[in-house]
């Protein structure tokens, strides 16, 4: 007789929403947590009065929120508060003395473009008319159903035919529909990291990523507390509906016998049976480590194996003893597309730093968190993060050993180009390299996303939220369908947890 | 009666998708696609095996 009908490993955002599912459903679930902190990469450490967001900075979509505890059947203010965040995103260039930023509205960053690019505002605003409504509606249909066959590609798109019409875009690349649609270089380079949310640079990410930026414009959120307010209001939902949660929990084995998942072994010995398995970890790690070749068919090893992984995002973490000059929550340097291109082929893929004239230059996106919610940070003071990309396999060095390098890298970095004299005021530093994600979060290669996300990766190709191998294994979390992100990962705990209530019906 | 696909027709078909996006991509692309056409040439032939995952 189970102990359980549901296991969930990992108590990320993905593990947690499932839970909260099956438990609604009357599964008597349990969630198991390998740190003494929920959330994973959506949490909130604090140190010396400083509350730091571990990775995940703002919440978009929202509507991925409201759909699960709809489905929960309790209000989603009363475990998890927003706040609105405006604008978006400001973008800097302090060498060409530039500074923009757009809002939440379509028609105010039409204006904000208008100014230095008069010719693009009608554009910007054409292509939101044209594509908003099609991506709003590819959500709708797309975001919260299984897409794990042929047979499910074909029923989304009866559903939804005007999804042909964003086919060419998952086999074109970002940059190809960027520079269709605008020929300005700054409003190309403003939107240009946003394929890193796919993982890849513009001319390797999939086109879909250029529209999907569009979807911020319906706003943009902050839980007052930090991030942690998100997993934590999911986990409290859960153990209201009678749900049980354990830390220092962590799962190294996914017992299997017959093909068939029959629960999971605890680092000490322990055995949980179960029903069920949900694994909200990473995918490889999973089938790999806590399964094993032994279990799997080859040509499903050879699958799970031929995977790569998301890009690793280091984070860094600085308390300041004032008020940064900054006008938002996101601030990015603007950065051209080819400068992004050449990061990845000429730096990136061969484990080496980007450098300008003999100094590294480190990209990446700048949160002010206390903007939003000033007691993250003693009186006076303030949080800011900085979320890099970079490789883990360095060339020529490791990561224990770069760190503090990297921190004075990216500080002058950020000085020279969004923050000056930020270095001064620097009283709190930390980070957590690819390394360190690795070790904390159990994410292989500090991916943070998962699963890489461009074609070959999405979709039917990407590991499903029903094991195709294992019987009574489901997975959540940035591994699976939909794919990385906080509405990703929300949206597949959502499709996981509908398909292990149905098949437990 | 309903009968499973077997493995093989379900390989032939995961070949099948993958060498039409191959083809999709030869008719559309320019040579600046080159880049992302080699990423895609590389994954393609693992594509099938990732269906089963």
């Amino acid at each position: 007789m189970p102990d359980y009908d549901v296991v969930v490993i990992g108590g990320g955002i993905g593990g947690l929403s499932t839970a909260a599912l099956c438990q609604k459903a009357g599964m008597k679930t349990l969630v198991l947590e390998q740190s003494d902190r929920i959330g994973g990469c959506c949490s909130t450490y604090e140190v010396d009065g400083f509350n730091f967001d571990v990775g995940a900075s703002v919440v978009e979509m929202p509507g991925a929120f409201e759909e699960l505890f709809k489905r929960l059947g309790v209000p989603r203010e009363k475990y998890i508060p927003f706040v609105e965040v405006d604008p978006i995103y400001d973008y800097c260039d302090i060498g060409r003395g530039m500074r923009f930023n757009y809002p939440t509205s379509v028609e105010g960053t039409a204006e904000v473009i208008a100014r230095f690019a008069p010719e693009e505002a009608k554009a910007f605003l054409d292509f939101a008319k044209k594509f908003t409504p099609i991506i709003s509606g590819l959500v709708d249909s797309f975001f919260y159903v299984p897409c794990m066959s042929f047979l499910d590609t074909i029923k989304l798109v009866i559903r939804y035919p005007q999804m042909i019409k964003v086919l060419p875009m998952f086999v074109t690349t970002h940059q190809k529909v960027v520079a269709k649609y605008f020929k300005n270089e700054d409003v190309q380079a403003s939107m240009a990291f946003q394929s890193f949310y796919g993982g890849m640079p513009p001319d390797l990410c999939a086109g879909l990523y250029a529209i999907i930026g569009l979807l911020e414009h319906e706003g943009i959120y902050y839980p007052p507390g930090g991030m942690i307010r998100i997993p934590a209001g999911i986990q409290q939902a859960f153990e209201d509906l009678g749900g049980e949660t354990r830390f220092d929990a962590r799962v190294v084995r996914v017992m299997v016998e017959d093909r068939t998942a029959k629960g999971v072994e605890l680092w000490d010995g322990t055995e949980i049976r179960a029903g069920n398995v949900v694994g909200s970890i990473n995918a490889k790690k999973m089938y790999m480590d806590m399964i094993g070749r032994e279990h799997l068919p080859w040509h499903v090893w050879r699958g799970i194996k031929s995977m790569e992984l998301s890009m690793p995002c280091p984070m860094i973490y600085l308390g300041v003893d004032y008020e940064p000059p900054l006008v938002a929550h996101h601030t990015l340097n603007l950065t051209s597309p080819q400068v992004m291109n050449d990061y990845w082929s000429d730096y990136y893929l061969k484990g080496k730093l980007y450098e300008v004239n003999g100094k590294p230059e480190i990209m990446g996106l700048v949160s002010w968190a206390s903007k939003i919610d000033p007691s993250l940070a003693p009186e006076g003071k303030h949080v800011l993060t900085h979320m890099g990309l970079a490789p883990y396999n360095l060339a020529g060095d490791d990561w224990d050993r770069l760190k503090e390098r990297y921190i004075d890298a990216a500080i002058a970095t950020i000085e020279r180009n969004i923050i000056p004299d930020l270095s001064k005021h620097v009283i709190y530093r930390d980070m957590a390299t690819p390394l360190d994600l690795e070790r904390m979060l159990l994410h292989p290669g500090g991916a943070v996303y998962g699963i890489q996300t461009d074609i070959s990766h999405m979709a039917v190709f990407r590991p499903a939220n029903r094991s195709k191998a294992i019987k009574n294994l489901y997975l959540a979390g940035a591994s699976t369908h939909p794919g990385g992100g906080i509405p990703g990962v929300l949206a597949g705990g959502i499709i996981t947890g509908g398909l292990v209530t149905k098949d437990n019906a | 009666m309903k009968t499973k696909m077997s493995l093989k027709t379900k390989m032939f078909i995961a070949v099948g998708l993958a060498g039409g996006v191959a083809a999709y991509l030869a008719a559309t692309s320019e040579p600046s696609d080159w880049r992302y056409a080699k990423q895609l040439a590389t994954n393609l032939p693992k594509m099938p095996f990732r269906y089963f995952v």
